[in-house]
């Protein structure tokens, strides 16, 4: 049985406000900047230009179970069926403009950070030639141990150059004031984000994964704006209040899991009922906390200097061992009894790792691991049943060890 | 010719043989592309060799990787836990793709070569990324030296760069026979130069190429439809002989395993490692790297129109998303100037199947005259 | 008296056991098209078998892909506990148990009371499971009983490189094309299902003694070609195929 969080409505309204306002963009003199999510939106924000997310939007095609259309019809066009599902339903959906949105506002610029992938290069390549818009791509040199003294100076060269791109794109100059501000906004939502996210450590917890996969929509989208602080602070009273009248996401939560990789977006409410039907909740994942746990790395006071380096340091731009010692840190602070892996065929940084990962999860804290072969976004890939019996396979040697 | 080619054919055929007896003079160090700065690593006294696995059957790989992982990295990595390559004493990951640099990880983390990763700029059109491309050059020459106990002054590099130069410069050679000349040398010939300068060493092939070009005789022109491969890694004999049989010749190419690795030269009048970075930013570029939206289209235009070819045969291995994100827009491109190509995508680039002999026939014979 | 019962793709089977845990008799069946029509038929006529009626079943516990569907048994289990407890009941001293069923494989790790530790199940698109070998006899025209044996008689076997069974058989199509050996291209295919097993085996942690369960356990040639892989011996029990009902069984005397 799930507790439904009642601060979504008001997220849901600033969402569709947000959208209405990038769908209008040109009527009140604003651009347009397609970026990729873990992409450097802060200097966007300071200069008013309207961040739009394709992966975003593949996130809401996913949910609206339309996925596997979309990819067809790009398959169609002669896109492999093996590449990225987020990339290929956004391809479709700038020639055929159908629901769920009818497709995204047209960029007037695009903004690719390769810190979650190399794909996305390729991906507003595409997207470049189409619309024919100037395309800038912020290089975060991997980082397999450390960021070495060359990728720090590199970092820093490039973020002059971004704001650079930007002023000429647009034909303003950016207020250093303003830019300031959203810096110390975008640091204070990343803070309460990862409080949000704390919350789970309570058991039981007040918030599942797929409650925080909901939520995340405005951290990612809008992070360095003053709505996404307020609103944040809300969910954080909220789930505050939940944990005080111990209202629990999952009534008889026994076993708590983590879930790693992006979600099943079109399977989010089954996948968590698979769980709940053996008392199992997934209280915390590694996705959502990418977006709070490189706070560490930038200093607000000088944010556009500092950020360089945050944005090189994301979950998934680190070494795979790096990568398992988060996980075995999050098994640690969130309690956790097993972990579950979306083997992800969309996402090769993701996904390519998870079985070392598994494998020192094993080792270092001896509880089991389950792994679901699916995709995020297209359900031609997802097996139901296979699925279902995997999770109550994993769910029973749970409760063996545990008791 | 025929004499000559032994060496090359046993090189080509038995790689892991000849690198073992090499280990016993001379350090290696295997690499994973094309944009590892061989002349780098050959003046810091280690032998350079990039290694492209060999096997057909892959299962150690799965322990460490899903299946779909493209059989570049999965035959690699096979190879690599069946133990083919302890004649390494050191491998070279260069940042390409998101599936290599995964790769990285598991050979760091549990293979027991010395490891170093060289970090590339993806993006090769700012002044910034040059600029890292050069410092990221100069701090592995420096890990180079540290590894190696000696200093690499200018003049080594330079002298490194001038032999790479020439081993450029025949395998440039004997393709410009083949465009000219297409029954001078097959293409199989020609594939099998480039992949034995992979591993062999360097004077050691100039020497071998040289004799080749000297006894070569240049055939007449007959008629023939002229072909490109486009693609990464394509390798097996099979697929060249299946075509060039049917009165068809492969006369240039845009692979990873042919033109991309030799395509333009080092100046050698600048300072050593930018000469190296300028020559990385004006090869032919590689889909994972960027310099502008446009360029592998306009690439592709310019090989057709340079070397007067009538059709396109993309080789892609499955999985691999840098070529095939490329491949639509390149099609449409093709359709419009009137080019006929196709795609034949392949599981693992050491096994030839029917499926793959068809289509490559069917599409010949569908070319006509 | 108690009841285990395994409903698995392709046969099912029951188990009656008293309550000291002793087996009084065991009834396997193919599944055909209906699992819990076999399952009422097995349960019926073990009862009739040993002059039993319902009433004298004190419980019933059922596993395995149809276990939902049986609605005369009063709890369902994953085959993976109850394959668990079945193997540790026959070989106490089994760490890791090889299950190559008709639909999936996997490997069960478990520790030194029988429990389970870690399980590994196979990815899609791997060629591993008892259908692959069943696709492939049907291909080479020859009775899967005999596969095994076949498989030893060879000195080389073929090389098999296909991840997917569909292009398995291209393969093998080829091969019986170009005059393969029959023998040889047999051994080749229990060596590309003990290649596949193996890694999952590795992955899991796999550790002696190691225990092949499942309907492929009777194929010699894929259990030579496993030991060879993973470089150990291998146990099978000649109750290998009633592993889960009896761990089903063994269950149903413990709630």
């Amino acid at each position: 049985m799930e507790n439904r969080i009642k601060s979504v409505d008001k997220m849901k309204k600033i969402m569709k406000k947000y959208y209405l306002s990038a769908k209008y963009a040109k009527y009140f003199g604003k651009k347009i900047a397609w970026i990729t999510s873990g992409g450097p939106v802060e200097p966007l924000i300071a200069m008013g230009i309207i961040p739009v997310y394709p992966e975003n939007h593949g996130a809401i095609i996913g949910a609206s179970k339309t996925g596997a259309k979309l990819s067809e019809y790009a398959e169609g066009l002669g896109y492999s069926s093996d590449i990225c599902s987020y990339a290929k339903v956004d391809i479709t959906s700038s020639i055929t403009h159908q629901r769920p949105i009818g497709g995204l506002p047209k960029p007037d610029m695009l903004i690719c950070c390769n810190n979650i992938c190399g794909t996305v290069q390729k991906w507003y390549e595409i997207q470049a030639r189409k619309f024919n818009v100037p395309l800038f791509i912020y290089d975060t040199p991997f980082c397999h141990v450390d960021l070495d003294e060359a990728a720090k100076k590199y970092l820093k060269t490039q973020t002059k150059d971004y704001i650079t791109f930007l002023e000429q794109v647009t034909k303003k100059r950016l207020d250093h004031d303003k830019m300031q501000e959203v810096g110390k906004l975008s640091v204070k939502a990343m803070k309460i984000w990862q409080a949000v996210l704390d919350c789970a450590i309570e058991k039981p917890s007040p918030l599942t994964a797929f409650d925080a996969f909901i939520h995340l929509a405005l951290i990612v989208t809008l992070r360095g704006k003053k709505v996404v602080v307020d609103y944040y602070e809300t969910l954080l009273k909220e789930l505050k209040e939940r944990i005080k009248n111990k209202v629990p996401a999952i009534e008889n939560e026994k076993y708590r899991l983590l879930w790693d990789n992006l979600p099943i977006w079109y399977r989010m409410r089954w996948l968590s009922n698979a769980f709940a039907k053996h008392n199992g909740a997934l209280v915390a994942d590694t996705y959502t906390q990418s977006w709070c746990s490189v706070v560490d790395y930038v200093d607000e006071d000088k944010f556009l200097e500092t950020m360089g380096e945050a944005y090189a340091r994301v979950y998934l731009n680190i070494g795979t061992d790096k990568m398992a010692e988060s996980v075995i840190k999050l098994i640690d602070k969130y309690s956790i009894d097993g972990v579950v892996l979306h083997s992800n065929r969309s996402c090769k940084p993701y996904s390519f790792g998870q079985y070392d990962i598994a494998r020192i999860i094993q080792e270092k804290r001896s509880i089991p691991t389950l792994f679901i072969e699916a995709d995020m976004t297209d359900d031609r890939k997802f097996s139901e049943a296979q699925v279902e019996n995997r999770i109550n396979s994993f769910m029973e040697v749970i409760a063996q060890i545990r008791g | 010719m025929k004499k000559i080619m032994e060496k090359i054919d046993f090189v080509v055929q038995n790689p892991y043989e000849y690198l073992n007896q090499l280990s016993k003079s001379k350090k290696i160090m295997g690499y994973s592309c094309t944009y590892a700065p061989i002349e780098l690593i050959y003046a810091s006294g280690f032998h350079p060799a990039r290694i492209i696995g060999l096997s057909n059957n892959i299962s150690l790989s799965d322990i460490h990787l899903q299946s779909y992982a493209c059989a570049i990295v999965r035959t690699l990595l096979e190879d690599s836990l069946s133990k083919k390559l302890d004649f390494l004493d050191a491998f070279l990951f260069l940042h390409t793709c998101d599936s290599m640099q995964r790769l990285s990880d598991i050979f760091r983390m549990s293979l027991s070569f010395k490891h170093f990763d060289l970090i590339l700029p993806v993006k090769f059109d700012t002044h910034s990324s040059k600029e890292y491309f050069v410092d990221i050059l100069e701090d592995f020459k420096t890990k180079l030296e540290r590894e190696q106990n000696i200093k690499i002054s200018d003049d080594n590099l330079s002298e490194s760069i001038k032999i790479y130069n020439t081993l450029r410069k025949n395998l440039y050679h004997l393709y410009t026979i083949k465009s000219n000349s297409p029954f001078s040398i097959s293409y199989a010939d020609l594939s099998k130069m480039v992949r034995a300068s992979f591993i062999m060493d360097p004077i050691e092939f100039i020497d071998v190429s040289s004799e080749i070009i000297k006894s070569m005789s240049l055939e007449p022109n007959a008629k023939t439809k002229r072909f490109i491969l486009s693609g990464s890694v394509c390798t097996h004999p099979d697929i060249f002989t299946t075509i060039e049989n049917k009165n068809a010749s492969i006369v240039w190419d845009d692979l990873c395993s042919g033109t991309r690795f030799f395509d333009q030269l080092v100046d050698q009048s600048i300072k050593p490692i930018n000469a190296l970075v300028d020559r990385f930013i004006k090869r032919p570029i590689c889909p994972a790297k960027y310099i502008n939206p446009l360029y592998r289209l306009d690439y592709i235009k310019k090989i057709i129109e340079n070397y007067n070819i009538n059709g396109v045969i993309f080789l892609f291995i499955k999985f691999c998303e840098p070529h095939s994100f490329d491949y639509p827009d390149q099609k449409n491109l093709l359709e419009k100037i009137g080019i006929p190509s196709i795609l034949i995508e392949i599981e693992n680039q050491n096994v030839f199947d029917e499926q793959t002999k068809t289509r490559l026939e069917t599409f010949i014979e569908m070319i006509g005259d | 008296m108690f009841i285990g019962i395994d409903i698995g793709s392709t046969t099912a089977k029951i188990v009656l056991m008293d309550s000291s845990k002793n087996i009084i008799d065991k009834i396997i069946a193919n599944v055909g098209y209906s699992s819990k029509q076999v399952a009422t038929n097995i349960y019926r006529e073990i009862l009739a078998r040993n002059n039993l009626k319902e009433t004298n079943i004190k419980n019933i516990v059922s596993c395995g892909y149809g276990r939902e569907s049986i609605d005369f048994a009063k709890k369902a289990v994953s085959e993976i506990i109850c394959h668990a407890k079945g193997v540790h009941f026959l070989i106490n001293d089994a760490s890791t148990i090889i299950d190559i069923g008709g639909q999936d494989s996997k490997v069960i790790v478990l520790n030194s009371s029988g429990n389970v530790v870690n399980f590994v199940m196979n990815d899609k698109c791997a060629a591993g499971t008892g259908r692959f070998l069943d696709v492939m006899a049907k291909a080479l025209m020859c009775d899967i009983e005999e596969f095994g044996t076949l498989a030893l008689q060879s000195k080389k076997p073929a090389n098999i490189s296909s991840m997917c069974t569909v292009f398995a058989e291209s393969e093998v199509i080829s091969l019986v094309a170009k005059s393969e050996d029959r023998n040889n291209i047999i051994a080749g295919l229990c060596e590309s299902i003990a290649k596949r097993i193996a890694s999952m085996y590795k992955r899991a942690g796999g550790k002696p003694k190691v225990v092949l369960t499942g309907g492929v356990a009777k194929n010699i040639g894929v259990l030579k070609a496993l030991e060879n892989q993973i470089n150990m011996p291998i146990l099978t029990h000649e109750l290998s195929s009633f592993t889960g009902a009896i761990g089903a069984c063994i269950i149903s005397t413990q709630t």
